[in-house]
């Protein structure tokens, strides 16, 4: 049986990118080649960036994590699992919102987050599961499906035009040729296709401009009603398409800050000097201690650090003189350094 | 609202079993917005006063307003996004993604400075899913 699903989870999206990608192929080959290259050297190269466009979308749409919101730990407030109620509710902008106990993931759900049973998690700001990319439209990558959308009405208008004007220019005595039937069958493609993109294309453009998501158009959560989660018109519109980007919260490692340690302190670059009596003054840049910069803490570790390094750590030979150049960071992060004693020795 | 819980082993703040914990809530009053309550819990009452959790709450607030605020160069980097086929996405950070590490290294120095001596930790709110602020109380083990 799983193996059934996970077969059958493919084949809508496996069809949508050979679609896409074969009648791609068949109008630069056929059309393009054979007439527009010549005459109108542009029509293959704006085709080619819109082509550029739908591809990119497509691929973010389909393989970029929507917001997924991580389990909860074992550890997480949920003893009251059995006895807490299954909805709790929050005010948002003066209307009242109701959170639902999510039994899957261990948390009540944030608003406008949804759990997706394809996908088995819970997905910020959910807006649909798409078949056609075999993943949830969410917070993250509904810009890119809304993006996919548009620029694959613009790629189906104008395989659609440029295959009419080029069968249209044809004498009709060589219609039955190879390259007007590709033209022509392109034609009867992009036809069947255009009323449910064209549809849904327009459908998403009224989402943005109201602020809604399809979950909640769709469950009628806001009709009749007003919206809290809408900022106006205008704004909705910049905020899906400029807003900032969401990160993903499914490697949170990834944004943990810099050690202390690297940055509150001296970094020195190599650690030796030479033997007993150094024969240089660079031996005490060695132990050059910061002028200003934070913490006392800081200031200790920077001190065992240069004491570890002074009892001449593993991979340095403590034979050679060496040169020591110590680097400062002020440590907020804006590279502000000062250098200390940098004298060099063989 | 705060809730107390007692925590289970393999935790990113703890290395030692059952620590009471304490959890701040995400406010949704000005929508999804990533923000916290800054109401003080009781739990804390004895250890930390009320002035300092607080703000330490709201300068967290803030780094998170900043991150989600629309603004001129978030649509650059949008823009910039879209033409080089999010091929950015792999070299350069987002906007939020910086935001998240400046959190990060803003908690590391409460937890330094503060609130280690106290007797506390406050587990970075991005291993919940930014969903709560978990805060452990080091010397009080919880029940088993």
């Amino acid at each position: 049986m799983p193996k059934c699903d996970v077969k059958t989870r493919y084949i809508p999206a496996t069809f949508a990118w050979t679609l896409l990608l074969s009648t791609t192929f068949l109008f630069f080959w056929y059309p393009c080649r054979q007439f527009y290259i010549q005459r109108h050297p542009w029509v293959p190269a704006y085709q080619a960036v819109i082509t550029f466009f739908v591809i990119a979308n497509f691929t973010l749409a389909t393989f970029m994590d929507p917001g997924v919101i991580p389990k909860a730990p074992p550890d997480e407030d949920r003893e009251d699992e059995f006895r807490a109620p299954l909805y709790k509710n929050a005010e948002i902008n003066g209307i009242t919102v109701r959170m639902k106990w999510c039994v899957t993931c261990k948390f009540y759900r944030p608003p406008r987050c949804s759990h997706c049973s394809v996908c088995n998690h819970c997905i910020e700001t959910f807006d649909h599961h798409c078949p056609w990319v075999n993943n949830c439209i969410g917070r993250r990558n509904y810009r890119f499906f809304f993006f996919f959308l548009i620029s694959l009405s613009v790629h189906m208008l104008s395989i659609f035009s440029l295959s009419l004007v080029y069968v249209l220019q044809k004498e009709k005595d060589k219609l039955t040729e190879v390259e007007p039937i590709v033209a022509m069958i392109l034609m009867a493609i992009v036809t069947l296709l255009a009323i449910p993109i064209f549809g849904l294309t327009g459908f998403h453009m009224v989402l943005v401009s109201r602020g809604r998501t399809t979950n909640e158009q769709v469950t009628g959560k806001f009709k009749g009603g007003y919206n809290p989660f809408s900022r106006g018109c205008w704004n909705n519109c910049c905020y899906t398409q400029c807003g900032p980007q969401y990160p993903s919260l499914l490697k949170p490692q990834k944004y943990v800050a810099r050690r202390s340690n690297k940055e509150n302190q001296s970094i020195s670059t190599i650690t030796n000097d030479g033997g007993p009596g150094g024969g240089d003054p660079a031996g005490s840049g060695r132990r050059h201690m910061p002028t200003g910069g934070p913490g006392g803490p800081g200031t200790q570790q920077q001190q065992q650090q240069q004491q570890a390094l002074n009892q001449g750590g593993g991979i340095y030979d403590n034979n050679r003189h060496t040169q020591v150049k110590t680097y400062m960071d002020h440590g907020n992060g804006h590279g502000i350094r000062t250098v200390g004693s940098s004298h060099y020795s063989k | 609202m705060a809730n107390v819980r007692m925590s289970q082993p393999g935790t990113p703040a703890t290395t030692q079993p059952n620590y009471m914990k304490v959890f701040i809530q995400r406010d949704y009053s000005e929508g999804t917005s990533v923000k916290f309550q800054n109401r003080f819990p009781p739990e804390l009452e004895s250890r930390i006063d009320r002035h300092t959790f607080e703000s330490t709450m709201n300068k967290l607030n803030e780094y998170f307003a900043e991150a989600e605020k629309g603004s001129c160069s978030t649509y650059c980097e949008g823009c910039l996004a879209c033409i080089t086929a999010y091929l950015i996405y792999i070299c350069t950070e987002t906007h939020y993604e910086k935001c998240l590490r400046k959190v990060s290294k803003y908690i590391a120095m409460q937890n330094e400075r503060v609130y280690n001596p106290k007797g506390l930790q406050i587990t970075d709110p991005v291993y919940r899913g930014l969903r709560v602020i978990e805060i452990s109380i080091l010397d009080r083990p919880g029940r088993t």
